[in-house]
């Protein structure tokens, strides 16, 4: 995934393409990181300041949903399912072998909507079911 | 010769589009129709042929199957270690009356002549019972 260097004019210019939306910060924060890869610190007070709202209440949006980052991504984007159904087969173990294995490319996600073939882990946008740390690897550029 | 492999988001999950590409690699002359799955997930990718006493099933099926399937001609119901026997006599799709997903796994989703040809005219204004 090949995403921009972030600027000021560039992160404004995302925004100006918003301009006819109402109530677009979710969706201002979604094209920011589309754009970016990632939500960058001072985005917060451009989006403020663009929509009219307070810079609290972009940080809650922000830092509300798990899937907006704050820092750049890591080359390989990794979720292993938490949500209850993975975990009743096995997903917490997953996770942490995972975790020791891939590091920060490793995030909880909270269901895939694919529980019947947990345990569920998603790989650069990829579902994988009956995941292993194998399967992820595979998966991985 | 129609082999049915799941084109749903759970059966690609557990490796169908590999699955169905090593098929159209491996077996020539074969048309591969990616039906949704008929909901028995762990039997998924569960991979179907058609063949004169009607739809013969295998699964779960993996890319390292494909050898020994064709092995086994599977393209024309063999044996395999994997087989299921007829689908419509799977018994957990047996016992089931089903309504909305009628056509799931039977037809193949974007083919409106496939609809048509099992029964279907939902989508013809004049035979639709809504309009
Ligand atoms: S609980 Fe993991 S996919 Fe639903």
């Amino acid at each position: 995934m090949k995403y921009s260097t972030w600027s000021q004019e560039a992160a404004l210019a995302v925004l100006a393409t918003l301009r006819e939306e109402k109530g677009a910060v979710l969706m201002a924060l979604q094209a920011l990181q589309k754009e970016f890869g990632y939500v960058h610190k001072e985005d917060v007070t451009l989006v403020a300041n663009f929509f009219n709202k307070s810079r609290a209440d972009i940080h809650g949006v922000l830092t509300f949903y798990h899937d907006l980052l704050t820092e750049a991504p890591t080359e390989n984007q990794i979720s292993v399912c938490v949500a209850e159904a993975c975990q009743a087969v096995g997903s917490r173990q997953l996770e942490k072998d995972a975790k020791a294995k891939f590091g920060k490319e490793v995030h909880d996600g909270y269901c895939f909507g694919n529980c019947a073939l947990g345990p569920c882990a998603m790989v650069n946008g990829a579902i994988l079911g009956r995941a292993s740390v194998e399967k992820i690897a595979q998966a991985r550029i | 010769m129609k082999i049915y492999v799941p084109g749903d988001s759970a059966a690609i999950s557990v490796g169908a589009d590999d699955v169905a590409a090593a098929i159209a690699h491996k077996v020539t002359g074969a048309t591969i129709i990616r039906n949704g799955s008929r909901g028995a997930l762990w039997l998924e990718p569960m991979v179907e042929v058609e063949t004169e006493k009607g739809r013969v099933a295998y699964g779960p099926v993996s890319v390292e199957d494909i050898d020994s399937l064709v092995a086994a001609d599977f393209m024309h119901g063999g044996t395999h270690k994997l087989s299921l026997g007829e689908s419509e006599k799977i018994e957990w799709l047996a016992s089931q009356d089903r309504v909305t997903f009628k056509r799931v796994g039977i037809i193949d989703p974007l083919s409106l002549s496939d609809y048509e040809a099992h029964g279907n005219r939902g989508w013809d204004r004049d035979e639709c019972a809504f309009h």
